[in-house]
Order: C-alpha cells, then structure tokens, then sequence
C-alpha cells in the first residue's frame, strides 16, 4: 500500500512540474537551478573554511561542524512544524486517505516522508557544509553515502519531533483555537529564539570568534555534544579517521534514534489521532458579536479611502487581524526590527564613524520595510487565493483592485517607517533637518514599496497556495526583490546628492564625499551627482511602472482554470 | 435580455462550448441543463464576464460580454455552484463588502441586506464568522449576496444545492417573484424537477453543443413523445447509451 501512495505523489509531482507548461516549468528549474548553485558554493565555502579549522586547530573541526548541524537542523525544525500540522491533521487529502481501506502506520509515514522533504532545504545546507568538511578532511568514499543518510535520519527524527510538540500542544491548549495558536506560536518561539542568538553573538562576528578563539570552539562543541547532531558528526569524523569503533558507536545512535524518535510519534499519533484530529476539525468559534453601533463603524483611514479601495481595505482589515497565520508572518520582521534597533541605536552608537547617524537611520529603513513587503504587500493579491473568483465577477478593474490592494498595505509598511525613522532619529540624536529628511525619504520609500510589491505580487500569484505565504510564486518573489533593491539604491542616491547640496560640510556628506572619491576616482560634482541620483530613480520608478503593467494586463487576462 | 451568437469556447484540443445560438428575453426564468462536464459552467463563466470566448458573442443587459465586461458585472449577480466567501469576515461584513463594491448607497445598503438576512432567515448568525457557517448557511449567505444590488440579470449555477427542503422553496419562491418584477434568470441545474416545475424555457446542452431548447411542451413535440416527462427526454438527448450500459452493468452484478 506505501508503495502505492509514494507512487501517486511521485506522479503529483511529476504533472506538476512537467504538465504546466514552460510558463510553469521555467520558474522551476531556475530555482532547481539557483538551489544547485547554492549548494556547490556552500561546498566550497565550507571546504575552505574547514581547511583553515584543520590546519590551525584540528580538534575545533568537528565542532564547528556540529555547530553548522545543530543551528541548521534547529532552523529545520521550527521551519517545519507549520508544514508537519499541515501534514499530519489539515491537508485536504487526509479525509480520503482516512476514507480509504489504508492502515494509519502507512498514513504516518507518507506524512513523515512529505514533512522530511519540506524541510530538505535545511538538510541539504548540512549535507553541503559534511560534504565541505570531508573533501577538507581527505574523506574516504564511504563517507558520503553515509552521509546522505545520516542527514535523512536526522531529518526524519527531527520531524517526529516536531511531530510530538504538535500533538502535545493539540492537548494542552483550547481545542478550538490549537490551528491557529500553534501557528502564532511556534513563530514567536523561533523568533525569539533567533533574537536571543543574536543578541548573544552580536558583539563580535561569529566566525572570527571561531576562527581567533579556540576555546570558545571547544566550549561549543562541549555545550552542544547532547545533541543528536553530535552522534552524525561523531560519525563522520571517525569515518574520516578511520576510528571504526567509533564509528559504528555514532552510527548506532543515529539510527537508533531516529527509530525511537519515529516509533514514538507514530505511537502518539496512532493513540491520540481521533482527538487531534477533532481538535483541528472542530468548527470555528463565533466571533464576538458587535453592538449595533460598531456594525457599521469602519475604520478611520478607510473611510478616507475612495471607491473601492475603502471596501477592500474594510474587508481586508477585518480578516487579517483574524487571521494568526497572516498575523505570525508579522512576528519575524517585527522582531529583525527590534533586534536592528536595539543593536545600531543602543550597541553600536558610539562606535559608528562620524557622519554615520544619517546614514544608519536612512539604511536601516529598506531593509527592515523589505520584511514587512515580503510579509504584507507582495502576497497582497494571491493572498485572495480562490476568492480571485468572487472578486473578479465583481465591478472592479484589475487595476482598480490593485490600486486598492496598496492603499489596504502601504499604511502598514509606512507605520512602520516612520516607527523606525523616529526611534533610530532619537536614539542617534539625528539633527532636525537630517530627521526630517529621513522621515520624508523613508515615507516615500515605504509607499514605493507597497507600489512595486503589489506588481510583482500582481505578474505570479499563486490563487490555489495554501498558505498566504506561498501565494506568490518564485518570479514575483525575486522580481519584487530586484525592485526594492532598485528603489532603495534610488533614494539613497538621491538624498546623497541633496544632502551634499543642501549642506556640504556636514560629516554625513563629507561621508558620502569621501566614498564617492573612493569608489569613482573622480572628484565630487553636486550637478553629477544630482543628475545621476534623478536617472537612478527615473530607472527605479519605470521598472515599477512596468512591473505594475505587466501585473495589471496579466489578472485582466486571469479566468478561472488559470 | 441575454443573446448569444455563435458562442464557442476551447481548452487546448478541448471543445467545451460549440457554436451557441441563444435568447432569453427579460423576466424569464431559463433553466439550463446538461449532464456533468456538457459546457454548462463555462458557458455561465464567459456570460458572467470571466472566461473570455474563443470565438462568438454574446451581450447581457445589451452589453457584450468582452468588450463591456464591467458594466455586464455591474448589472448582473452571479451564484457559483460553490459559492466563494471569505471565511473570516461575518456574514453581515461580506455583505457591506459585496454591496460597497457595487456601490449601494447607505441607508439602502443596511436596510437591503437587514431585509435579506431576515428573509434567508440568517439574522441570529450575521454577526458570527462565515467559517463557522454549514454549507447551506453559505449557500444562503451567497444568496443574499447576488441578490444585495439588485440585478437584471441572475446567473445561478445549482442555487438548490445544499440547501433543506425549506430554504430550497424559499429560493424557489424569490426566483419567481423577481421574475414577476422583470428580473431575468439563468439557471444552471441538474434536479430536473425543479427545472420542470419552475422554468419557462429549458436549453440542453450536451457535449458542448444546445441540443434542445424550448418549453416542456416544445421539447415533447420535438422529440415526438407527448407524455415524456423531462427526465426521459433529457435522457434521451444526452444519455441514452450510457444509461443502457448502466443498466446491464447492474444486471451482470
């Protein structure tokens, strides 16, 4: 029967990547191909870097491997745990699988095997980095098989786990709200789990600490060695050195831990799979009724809002702060953001050079509202998954709903500019002009976004993703990557040429000075470097024009089937 | 009301809808039938504005399809056979949506959808999320909103479905009225019952193409068995072999 059910999702896969045509299959194979690329960089870089631990501290190799290990397999695990709720209670396929003459041991490990390959990605980084380590160490080939295998246990027993913190909190928080809690808060730990390593490392860079401080090495891989990770990379340096009992020891507690691991959630899933999954498919709670008066209250900024910006973005409002999972994806930016301010405004502000302030404020801006786009503007139309339907049949242009997509999210992206301008302004002490000249640019920037967001979201949405997250697919994804690239390079441009022109002795210019001198050999020109700064941002506005276009055309031409 | 020419439309090598010729003048209640996969959805979908033909016209209200696609959508209200809602706005919030995007007026708006809520008998529900409705509840719900702005023209694809015997006599019941005011209706359905009991005018189509068109009298007159009832008509038209096959399969067990 597992035979029969891999072989259907093998044929899944296969339609899906060759049975949509070359508009489907190009996107694809660039990102199979970009995958690649990573891969074999990572190798590289790895190797390198192992061939430095190795020749001048042998005995920090196999730890800061197992630093790679554990950090990427932890990243794996939080990564995964939306994938594996999905995956073991909510996937629309459970009801057939449950209605059909199938035993739940072969449910579970169909599950296992689609929740290990969903979080490949971080096992395959691993894999690169063991691959790194052995061509550093001279490896013998029976390294690598054993590695590729090891990494797939790994995986499997990472799942299991995640697997068992999903059903534990199935039984520990209200039923009803355990979908959308779970999602909320595994976010919240992952991010607070990365705020804290942040916070940790922060002072020096990582890799010098490893490289300079052989007894910071040797205390993390002391620290670390209760980790599963350690038996495979205990493994893989005994294979490496030939030490055949050790090997055989390490090798031994892998498998026999990711069987325990698997055995144990296929235990726990098989006894309390009735009440899990009642949990899950429970209906929804009522929300709390409002009283007549509030039923035709709308929000504030709405009401500003024409014809039909204000009705989508009323609509919109109301459901996304319903929604957890779209509420979760806010978690991770809001805590970059944090992180970034605490670190550039408290950590680092009486080390910035002179001149910097400026600079730090208007920097850090794209990047933290890059976050929020990805979050909140790209997904903007495909978020509307198969209601595209409803919504086309309504009197609306293409245009028209775009449009009102970007008045619904840019007062997202430029709340949050303005928060970021006004506490990096005050914590830097930025001069009135200069913090004035950074909330105006980063105002603007923050509604260029939403702009270029929502066209590039608008030229690949993905109606029928299941997730709000992956309703754009990989072309939008980059091309609204490229454009906030380009905007952001723009308003830096610009404010650099103002900035000189409007007070050239001020250190901050004397900054962008210098680095003009530096980087062009040319002495600095205000008229030049003006009428650079204006065609970079002419070229920025048009390839968002464009982009805008191209997205606007392609949902006129959207019908249902597409 | 609704005039079709010619209307064809293809998906690849598939012919979904073959070259059709069609007239449904203003307050008729049409009822359109086929078996599963004869084109009817499509059909729905290019007069509703959302697939574009391959080739042919048709107008709605006087406006084409193609070329005055919004003001088709304006003067139309479409019922999909599932409807699509948003599960996390209310009942009562989806409707302000749907009315707000084809611009009612307030107090109108308030008052047309409090009317529809009471008459579709969700008034206790209106202020909890769609997500915890039953599907008839969202039927009802979908209803109400192709109803909310008043249209022209009504194209509903299976309205019964889902729903109980009482809200199906309900919608029944508000099908003809809004006919008696001069509303036109286009219905697609596969319970021939009510087809029989409700529409003026049925249209067949089978395989992509109108095989038959007509009243329950003009379709027995044609198909030359006056007391046929639509069903052995129907079956006639569309499924002959196929349900003598059924038959024998059932017979050899």
């Amino acid at each position: 029967m597992l035979d029969l059910l891999f072989q259907s999702k093998f044929i899944i896969w296969k339609n899906t990547l060759f049975r949509g045509g070359m508009r489907r299959l190009t996107p694809r194979l660039v990102w199979y191909g970009l995958s690649v690329y990573l891969f074999i960089m990572v190798v590289q870089g790895t190797q390198e870097l192992f061939s430095l631990v190795l020749a001048f501290f042998p005995a920090g190799a196999g730890a800061l491997l197992n630093t790679f290990f554990a950090g990427l397999f932890t990243i794996a695990l939080f990564w995964g745990i939306g994938t594996n709720l999905n995956q073991l209670f909510l996937r629309s396929d459970m009801e057939l699988l449950l209605s059909l003459p199938i035993a739940r041991r072969d449910i579970f490990l169909l599950k296992l095997a689609e929740a290990t390959w969903s979080v490949l990605l971080g096992g395959l980084l691993g894999m690169a980095a063991g691959i790194g380590f052995g061509w550093a160490a001279g490896a013998p080939w029976l390294y690598y098989p054993w590695l590729g295998l090891a990494t797939l246990l790994l995986l499997a027993m990472l799942v299991s786990l995640s697997m068992l913190l999903i059903m534990l909190v199935v039984r520990i928080l209200p039923a009803k709200r355990a979908r959308d809690l779970s999602t909320v808060l595994f976010t919240l730990v992952f991010g607070v789990l990365w705020f804290g390593w942040m916070i940790l490392t922060q002072r020096d860079e990582p890799m010098q600490v490893f490289i300079q401080n052989q007894d910071v090495l040797a205390r993390l891989g002391h620290t670390l060695r209760w980790l599963p990770t350690s038996w495979l990379t205990a493994s893989l340096e005994a294979l490496c050195y030939q030490e055949w009992g050790a090997f055989l020891l390490s090798a031994g507690a892998v498998l026999a831990g990711a069987g325990v691991m698997v055995a144990l959630a296929y235990r726990v899933y098989d006894a309390t799979f009735y009440c899990s999954w009642a949990a899950f498919h429970e209906m929804r709670p009522a929300v709390r009724r409002p009283t007549a008066a509030r039923r035709q209250k709308q929000p504030l900024l709405a009401r500003l809002y024409p014809w039909p910006a204000r009705e989508i973005a009323v609509k919109d409002w109301a459901i996304l702060r319903r929604d957890p999972r779209w509420l979760s994806s806010l978690i991770m930016p809001l805590i970059v953001s944090a992180f970034y301010i605490y670190w550039l405004g408290f950590q680092q502000r009486a080390s910035l050079p002179l001149g910097a302030e400026f600079w730090v404020a208007t920097l850090l801006c794209p990047f933290v509202a890059w976050f929020f786009a990805l979050a909140v503007n790209v997904p903007a139309i495909g978020a509307e998954g198969k209601n595209i339907e409803l919504v086309r049949s309504l009197p609306l242009s293409a245009g028209a709903l775009m449009a009102s997509k970007v008045a619904s999210t840019a007062p997202f992206l430029l709340a949050i500019a303005v928060i970021v301008t006004a506490v990096l302004g005050a914590l830097l002490q930025l001069p009135a002009l200069w913090f004035w000249l950074a909330l105006v640019q980063n105002g603007v920037l923050a509604v260029l976004f939403a702009f270029a967001g929502v066209a590039a979201g608008s030229m690949d949405p993905r109606f029928l993703a299941d997730h709000p997250r992956r309703s754009v697919g990989v072309t939008g994804t980059y091309l609204s990557l490229f454009l906030f690239a380009l905007l952001a390079a723009a308003q830096l441009a610009l404010s650099a040429g103002l900035m000189i022109a409007l007070a050239p002795g001020d250190p901050a210019s004397q900054l962008v000075v210098t680095l003009w001198t530096a980087a062009l050999r040319l002495p600095p020109s205000v008229p030049l470097m003006l009428s650079a700064a204006v065609g970079i941002y002419i070229i920025a506005l048009g390839a968002v024009a464009a982009a805008w276009e191209f997205g606007r055309r392609h949902l006129e031409r959207w019908q249902p089937g597409d | 009301m609704i005039r079709i020419q010619g209307l064809t439309k293809t998906f690849g090598d598939l012919l979904a809808v073959d070259d059709l010729h069609l007239e449904v003048p203003a307050g008729e209640l049409f009822g359109f039938l086929g078996p599963n996969g004869a084109g009817k959805t499509t059909t729905i979908r290019m007069l509703t504005s959302l697939l574009r033909p391959t080739a042919g016209d048709a107008w709605v209200n006087g406006f084409h399809v193609v070329h005055d696609a919004m003001e088709v959508k304006r003067s139309i209200g479409y019922l999909p056979e599932n409807p699509f809602l948003y599960d996390k706005l209310t009942g009562r919030e989806f409707l302000h949506f749907i009315a707000g995007l084809h611009r009612v007026p307030e107090p109108t708006r308030t008052h047309q959808i409090d009317r529809l809520l009471e008459l579709f008998g969700l008034t206790e529900r209106a202020d909890d999320l769609i997500e915890s409705y039953s599907q008839g509840m969202r039927k009802k719900l979908a209803l109400c909103s192709v109803l909310v702005h008043r249209p022209k023209v009504l194209f509903l694809d299976e309205p019964t479905n889902s729903l109980d015997p009482r809200s199906a006599r309900l919608v029944k019941d508000i099908l003809r009225e809004l006919c008696r005011q001069g509303t036109t209706v286009f219905m697609s359905t596969h319970i021939l019952e009510i087809a029989e009991q409700m529409c003026e005018r049925v249209g067949i189509i089978h395989q992509g193409r109108l095989v038959a068109v007509g009243s329950l009298e003009e379709l027995r007159a044609g198909g030359g068995r006056a007391d046929a009832s639509l069903e052995e008509l129907f079956i006639a038209l569309t499924g002959g072999p196929e349900v003598a096959e059924i038959a024998a399969y059932l017979r050899e067990g």
